[in-house]
């Protein structure tokens, strides 16, 4: 019986786990951060996480955050410059986070924690908002880094002045953060503890940020969203506070017209009580005057503050005019921002279906291949992407980012490309449909090397370090090496072919021919 | 049978039995129909047109308009986040609640045909009856009515704060709870009925054919009768926010720690589940009669009572003993829930995408929950429809002597009788209590040469002027009844005068044009041209078929372009003419 029992279970063990892989399949695209360079190395000290956000939560509980500039550091690595100048209304205070020459962070991550710490603390935002905006935040300040003709147009001088080129906005190295950066965050003019618009998404969220995340695999889809929730939230408040505003003048000119109108009534009856003291005996007249002199001297003065009362009421419902109108602003950049957001989800999603499509296109129709290449510190790195003809839509991108070559050729169905592996290069086969590796050669390859393939069956000739010096090998389909040349060859060789011979550059830069059959000189 | 290989066949069976609910999540996954991607998460139900068609609010604040296959057909600017009240009329009107207390009607084309500050707060979503009077609460104690057109006829103060949104019952008066632990219903003229302390606050309103039901913030479900006497308590555990009632009269019931219910019509508590998975249900749909999904993609094994969803995101197919029939995993979390006439699970998710998944399984279940389902328009099963009987007012003297005086009295007396009528109706009196007998009784007056005999009083004879005051009156507080009525009458009214009366009255109630009204007007226009055109007949003509496009949107009927190009062509006034080229153009969608 358990025999029996055993052998069915193992009949269906591949039905049980099929459906967790068909989920697996369908979350193929995760999300990929901005480009920020981190540290890699070995760490001498681990901090937790809760220690990082410390940091931030402390450098919060520091500075006072009120109507007034502050500053504030912390242990010497760290400092927060509370930059406000009341007196200037048109453009934005700011918080500058500095991580100071003796700061030690090193990954984007924990920079993101300790502002996260800090909006935590000095403005009372919950973690997710916090971890939110602070992701935001770098972002923002990357894309606007050193650009201080951008802060001068949006920042008050009072924030400019704490900014140079040099040290504007948040370098894009973890090795340009310490004393090299200074993280601006814009604030509202509402800004205070327990304002969720206290730093102000709509600067945050400015259209160059969100061109940025629009250039990651998921057009940073799901952040954006986010965003949008929180400055609908933001909206809200904002409209709330407008309201009670309003309603807040409302009752003071409600009350300035009953002073008004008690005043209007005092005035009558001085003027009734006016004549009948006309009618008194002199010396009963004169005293009387005189108090009627004093009631209006003091009414003249309650008008003259009513006036004033009346005047401010009348600012206050201007200023309300004018947040309105930022409310209704922000609100179409809003809805515009959702537009944005629903037209690259159905750009996402149709890439999906057709990345299913690929798979059966004909040959008119197969996508179109590129290595897109970065500059990083002077070498050139390139990826693998996959381009809809018809559409121009991005399909698909290899993994691998640190692809040297400058060109991708075909070999055995796959794309052929060389890779940079630690210090040198090895070939690589991808999937033409899943630009997935499927194979990378054991030897080692220069990076700079050219790849040529010839011959039936097709090898690829490229080259390869042997014996401490660089030769032409022959590789095949398995990017197993199968022959080299006998002579070494400059690494920067061209490889040319013909007849039965092929052409390279000999290490003593003589240009040789090697027969194609042994790779040795030829006759 | 050896026993050993009977043995081993025994423990396949048991590894089958076993295992068979994992083989059913092994099932291939079926394709969704379509899928839209809106600029926001949806923001209340989802509810459908008669032909399928899609509806529902984001937080973009637009209201779209999705075809059965998943193409966006239009899009409304709300221009205010939706509150999550979303109901289709009998006629097709839309009516939609905001977050500043408003409560805008669209036509079926999306164009908005009013709107109004229904209550300050976050409205409720509106009970919508079969005549179209539109039933809303204002904040706190306040219920109003409106007819179709926007027009406000009565309010009557509860003086108790309503807790939660109201339904017709099966009478067709109006079930409403207050803060305060009591039950009320009111008719849908605005008198109060009647009043019962529950004891408990309810979240959340339904119907039965037998029952009234209230679910409550302390987890219970009580049952009371059509004079509000209680039958039965059922204990779910949990606060209650979501109540519906199945076609076999069993109610289901989703509580606030994610669990399901199903309590039996006598008011046992049959079981109380969480899907497998161990997520909270999300949102239910009641299957109208329990059916195999008519999808072979599912593999449907057992006929199914019920829709839902889960916290985990999958679509699951229940039988009311709770047992999953299929289940689908769904690409994103999913946010509400609906069946469409077609049979399609409608699932608007977290991510702003809304999946149709080929259900094969036909809406049903009992008022409110089926608001937009076509077979029902929100009048709860058994409700009255048509005219209430008038003997309810009996002890009214007003009815009385408005009655005696319009259907008994002398010519001079209807005239009076018939002003002072229209004189409430333009100053804007309040009606409750009064609503009914006055929309009837002008009906008879303005109906009396023609439908006179017809009349429970005998045969009536109206003069001019009271018929064209009723006229008046019936365009102002007409509902949906009304607009037909109004339609028989022009079909055979023959004075110009009064046809100009009763198409401008036609005009204000949206009334629809099928074809017998539009070969109706096609008629009068060729008569009135031949025979010297009234220019006050013209434009009226002109201004109904232009109000109706703006009620009714869509195509209107080729007989009522070629009125209209005759009006256009007659020797009416230039006014009246180029009124009638602009309104073609209208129509042609080129204004």
């Amino acid at each position: 019986m358990r025999r029996g029992l055993i052998a069915v279970l193992l009949l269906l063990t591949p039905f049980l786990f099929a459906l967790d892989v068909a989920e697996e399949e369908l979350r193929e695209l995760g999300t990929r951060d901005v480009e920020f360079i981190n540290y890699t190395g070995p760490y001498e000290t681990i901090n937790t996480i809760e220690e990082i956000v410390g940091i931030g939560r402390s450098l919060g509980a520091g500075v006072d955050v009120g109507p007034a500039s502050s500053d504030f550091v912390l242990a010497g690595r760290y400092r927060v410059i509370h930059a406000v100048d009341p007196a200037v209304r048109d453009r934005f205070d700011a918080d500058i986070i500095v991580p100071l020459a003796s700061a030690r962070v090193d990954h984007i991550n924990n920079l993101r924690r300790i502002i996260s710490g800090f909006l935590q603390e000095a403005y009372t935002y919950s973690p997710a908002d916090a971890d939110l905006l602070a992701r935001w935040i770098t972002i923002y300040n990357a894309v606007v880094r050193g650009n201080m003709e951008f802060f001068g147009e949006r920042y008050k001088p009072v924030v400019t002045g704490n900014l140079t080129a040099a040290n504007a906005g948040l370098s894009r190295r973890y090795d340009e953060w310490p004393g090299q950066s200074r993280i601006v965050i814009p604030l509202s003019t509402t800004a205070a503890p327990g304002v969720i618009g206290a730093v102000d998404p709509g600067e945050i969220a400015d259209d160059r940020v969100i061109e940025e995340l629009r250039t990651l695999d998921d057009r940073g889809v799901e952040e954006r969203r986010e965003m949008i929730d929180l400055t609908e939230r933001v909206i809200e408040e904002r409209e709330e506070t407008v309201a009670r505003e309003e309603e807040a003048i409302l009752r003071e000119e409600e009350r300035v017209a009953e002073e008004e109108a008690r005043i209007a009534e005092e005035r009558e009856r001085i003027a009734a009580e006016r004549e009948e003291i006309a009618a008194l005996p002199e010396e009963e007249r004169e005293p009387a005057e005189e108090e009627l002199v004093a009631r209006d001297e003091e009414l003249a003065e309650r008008e003259r503050r009513l006036e004033e009362e009346r005047r401010a009421a009348e600012e206050r419902r201007e200023a309300i005019i004018d947040d309105r109108q930022e409310i209704a602003d922000l609100t179409d950049r809003v809805r515009a921002e959702r537009e944005r957001i629903a037209r690259d989800a159905r750009a996402l999603l149709d890439e999906r279906e057709i990345s299913e499509e690929v798979r059966g296109l004909s040959g008119t129709l197969s996508p179109v291949y590129f290595l897109r290449i970065r500059d990083e510190a002077g070498l050139i790195l390139g990826q693998l992407i996959q381009i809809n003809p018809v559409t121009g839509l991005l399909l698909n991108r290899s993994r691998e980012d640190r692809i040297v070559s400058r060109r991708y050729t075909f070999h055995a169905e796959r794309l052929l490309v060389v890779v940079a592996d630690g210090e040198s290069g090895r070939l690589a086969h991808y999937d033409v449909t899943t630009l997935a590796e499927t194979r990378r050669s054991e030897d080692e390859v220069h990076i700079a090397s050219v790849m040529e393939v010839r011959g039936d069956p097709a090898r690829v000739y490229a080259v390869v370090r042997s014996a401490g010096d660089w030769h032409l090998g022959r590789f095949d389909a398995e990017l197993a090496l199968v022959d080299r040349s006998v002579i070494a060859v400059n690494p920067y060789t061209t490889i040319a072919f013909s007849g039965d011979k092929v052409w390279v550059q000999s290490a003593d830069d003589r240009i040789v021919a090697l027969a194609l059959d042994d790779l040795r000189i030829a006759p | 049978m050896r026993p050993r290989l009977r043995q081993l066949l025994g423990g396949a069976l048991v590894c089958f039995l076993c295992l068979a609910p994992a083989l059913l999540d092994a099932a291939p996954l079926p394709p969704w129909s379509w899928r839209f991607i809106a600029g926001g998460v949806t923001v209340g139900p989802v509810a459908f047109a008669p032909d399928g068609i899609v509806y529902y609010a984001t937080g973009d604040r637009y209201l779209y308009a999705v075809d059965p296959g998943g193409t966006m057909i239009w899009r409304t600017d709300l221009g205010v986040r939706p509150a999550g009240g979303l109901v289709v009329g009998p006629d097709q009107t839309i009516y939609v609640t905001l977050e500043n207390g408003g409560l805008v009607a669209l036509n079926r084309d999306g164009r908005l045909i009013w709107q109004a500050r229904v209550t300050a707060g976050r409205p409720f979503a509106p009970v919508v009856t079969q005549s179209g009077l539109v039933l809303t609460v204002r904040e706190p104690a306040t219920v109003e009515a409106r007819t179709h057109t926007g027009r406000l006829i009565w309010g009557i103060d509860l003086e108790t704060r309503v807790s939660t949104a109201p339904v017709l019952v099966p009478d067709g008066s109006l079930l409403v709870s207050g803060t305060g632990g009591e039950l009320l219903l009111v008719s849908t003229d605005g008198r109060l009925l009647g009043r019962r302390y529950l004891g408990e606050v309810a979240t959340v309103l339904g119907v039965t054919g037998q029952a009234i039901l209230a679910g409550s913030a302390d987890g219970r479900v009580i049952a009371v009768d059509a004079a509000l006497e209680p039958l039965w308590r059922a204990d779910v555990g949990s606060a209650i926010h979501t109540l519906l009632v199945g076609s076999r009269g069993d109610i289901f019931v989703i509580s606030d720690d994610g669990m399901l219910s199903r309590i039996t019509p006598q008011g046992i508590l049959a079981w109380r589940v969480r899907p497998d998975s161990g997520s909270a249900v999300a949102a239910v749909a009641v299957v109208a009669r329990p059916e195999t999904s008519a999808t072979p993609e599912l593999r449907a094994t057992a006929p199914a009572d019920l829709l839902l969803v889960t916290g985990t995101g999958t679509l699951e197919a229940w039988s009311r003993e709770a047992e999953p029939v299929w289940r689908v995993q769904l690409p994103d979390r999913p946010v509400s829930l609906g069946l469409s006439p077609a049979g399609e699970a409608v699932v608007p998710t977290g991510t702003w995408v809304t999946y149709a998944y080929p259900a094969g399984l036909t809406p049903g279940g009992a008022w409110p929950q089926a608001r937009g389902d076509p077979a029902r328009r929100g009048v709860a099963p058994g409700a009255l429809e048509g005219r209430p009987d008038l003997t309810a007012y009996e002890r009214s003297v007003d009815y009385l002597a408005l009655r005696a005086r319009l259907l008994a009295g002398g010519q001079t007396e209807q005239n009076v009788a018939m002003a002072d009528v229209a004189a409430r109706v333009r100053a804007g009196h309040d009606l409750a209590g009064r609503y009914p007998y006055l929309l009837q009784l002008s009906e008879h007056v303005a109906g009396s040469p023609y439908f006179g005999q017809l009349s429970q009083f005998g045969a009536l004879s109206a003069p001019r002027r009271a018929r064209e005051e009723a006229i008046y009156v019936l365009g102002e507080i007409g509902d949906l009844a009304t607009a037909r009525f109004l339609a028989r009458l022009l079909s055979h009214e023959t004075d110009a005068t009064l046809q100009t009366s009763i198409l401008a009255s036609m005009g204000r109630l949206g009334t629809p044009i099928d074809r017998e009204l539009a070969a109706r007007l096609a008629n009068i226009v060729r008569r009135n041209a031949r025979e010297g055109p009234d220019n006050a007949l013209g434009h009226a003509v002109v201004a109904f078929v232009e109000s109706v496009h703006l009620h009714r949107g869509g195509y209107l009927h080729p007989d009522v372009a070629q009125a209209l190009l005759t009006v256009a062509q007659a020797n009416y006034s230039r006014q009246v003419r180029e009124y009638a080229l602009s309104t073609v153009r209208l129509l042609a969608g080129q204004r």
